[in-house]
């Protein structure tokens, strides 16, 4: 389904009519945001824009659409296929994905019990991302990972927004299918925000390589256990680590002689040795490769390659 | 001549009344049978809800599958006005489509009014609440359902008492 319909199908009849009026190119649409009483807002080809009752794009909120609670209602309903209580795990999480692997971040009033979440009531902010895959990025990536035919444990490290999911994903699904020079291997991937294989109803929305299987919305650390346990991968793949059960629960799969793709947030190698609980996976040298990301406008855009020693494999001479 | 067609009269107008009489009593059985029936699928819609956590457009095709007609229908467009590309709200939906179900079966507007009460239950993220909601119309449905039992001998003695007598009457200021 085109990521047009995608969208339309989810959001109230009022924006519908005036999405459908809009010429605006969904490949470069990002974010939709809808928040109670206020205007309605686009994150679109880089920038932050409004839209107006006929489906104009405008850089001023004065003449923009004013979301209801009624469209915010109303979309909810799309969304959990008229089904809030089905979606009660996603919700406690704050998100739900739907079909295409958008996902809808919410935000209302938090119920706890215990001390914990439960559930979010009275959701009145509702943020639709749109999900890209990125096809082909990781291709230069892959002679870097592999030695002797066999991945390597890689860390990619990147700011926050700046790709690191989505070269994640290529990476994994490139792996997954093989060419021809290596051959596909069995990858596992614990997707525990949803967002590498964005399932909807069990199945990846993105395409991850036909032999990749896929917890969703698992913890971390337990997931990685679980595959190791159930699904026998030759590589689990793993977003933003940064727990100490995480490190642990590497250390674990490694052990195992699985090998591991994982990313965490950072600027560079030095930023990771000065956070406490990640500096072990550099010191310790747990990871042979580590792939630095440019904080730039291009996603997945790689700044440096080095090896565990800190050699320098490759080095992308960026513009200044 | 004229006596040979004032009888044939006759036996149309009895045979007419003895017709209304029996299709008014196939509607109070089938008032019997959808009401035992639609009490059986309210606790299933709630067991899908509570225990199986579908959406419901996954229950109402299940339950169009499982179910006869009226109501199979009835699940059937509900699930297809769901999952169709230009969509309404839940509740304008149900409406609309629970409308069509009174018409097309024998249930009295006093067991549709139950019914008509859920638009605005079902779906929400409250599982207990919508227990609570079903198990609640589920009784009212019961209690028609058991009222129409006691009073269904005595209604068709009183449907047949009526139609014959209104036929025998007819026949007697035609002859």
């Amino acid at each position: 389904m085109a990521k047009k319909e995608e969208i339309l199908k989810i959001v109230s009849a009022k924006l519908r009519r005036i999405l459908e009026q809009s010429q605006i190119d969904y490949e470069c649409l990002q974010e939709l945001r809808l928040r109670t009483n206020e205007p309605f807002i686009l994150l679109y080809a880089g920038g932050e824009y409004f839209m107006s009752e006929s489906g104009r794009l405008l850089r001023q909120a004065k003449e923009g659409y004013i979301v209801t609670a009624n469209d915010v209602k109303e979309t909810l309903e799309y969304i959990s296929s008229f089904s809030l209580y089905a979606y009660e795990d996603e919700i406690r999480q704050g998100f739900i994905t739907v079909q295409g692997g958008h996902r809808i971040g919410l935000a209302g009033k938090v119920i706890l019990e215990q001390g914990k979440v439960k559930s979010v009531k009275h959701i009145s902010f509702i943020n639709i991302r749109m999900s890209h895959e990125k096809k082909g990025c990781g291709a230069g990536i892959l002679p870097y990972i592999y030695e002797n035919d066999r991945i390597c444990h890689t860390l990619i490290i990147s700011p926050p927004g700046c790709g690191k999911t989505t070269l994640l994903r290529d990476i994994v699904r490139l792996v997954s299918n093989g060419d021809e020079i290596h051959p596909g291997i069995s990858v596992g991937v614990v997707d525990e925000r949803s967002e590498i294989g964005a399932c909807y109803l069990g199945i990846p929305q993105n395409d991850v390589g036909m032999r990749t299987d896929v917890l969703d919305c698992c913890p971390k650390a337990e997931g990685m256990l679980m595959m190791i346990r159930s699904m026998s991968p030759v590589v689990i793949a793993v977003d933003e680590i940064g727990k100490r059960e995480d490190i642990e629960a590497l250390a674990y799969v490694m052990n195992c002689g699985c090998q591991i793709i994982a990313t965490v947030h950072g600027s560079s190698i030095e930023d990771i040795k000065n956070k406490p609980i990640l500096r072990k996976l550099v010191e310790e040298k747990m990871f042979k490769r580590f792939v630095v990301l440019a904080g730039g406008k291009t996603p997945g855009q790689v700044e440096t390659i080095f090896d565990e020693r800190g050699s320098v494999l490759f080095a992308n001479k960026l513009p200044a | 001549m004229e006596i040979i067609f004032k009888m044939m009269g006759s036996v149309l107008v009895l045979g007419s009344s003895g017709y209304l009489a029996y299709s008014l009593n196939v509607r109070l059985d089938q008032r019997e049978t959808e009401l035992r029936r639609l009490y059986s699928i309210l606790l299933q819609l709630k067991s899908e809800i509570q225990y199986m956590s579908n959406p419901l457009p996954v229950c109402f095709e299940k339950m169009s599958i499982q179910e006869k007609a009226p109501f199979s229908d009835w699940f059937f467009n509900m699930a297809k006005r769901l999952q169709d590309k230009d969509r309404m709200m839940f509740a304008d939906v149900w409406i609309e489509e629970t409308e069509q179900l009174y018409e097309q079966s024998a249930l009295k507007r006093e067991d549709m009014e139950p019914l008509f009460a859920l638009k605005d239950k079902l779906g929400t993220l409250d599982t207990a609440v919508q227990s609570k909601a079903l198990d609640y119309v589920a009784l009212q449905i019961e209690h028609n359902r058991r009222n129409l039992e006691k009073e269904i001998k005595q209604k068709k003695k009183m449907i047949v008492s009526i139609s014959a007598f209104i036929g025998f009457m007819t026949c007697i200021l035609f002859l």
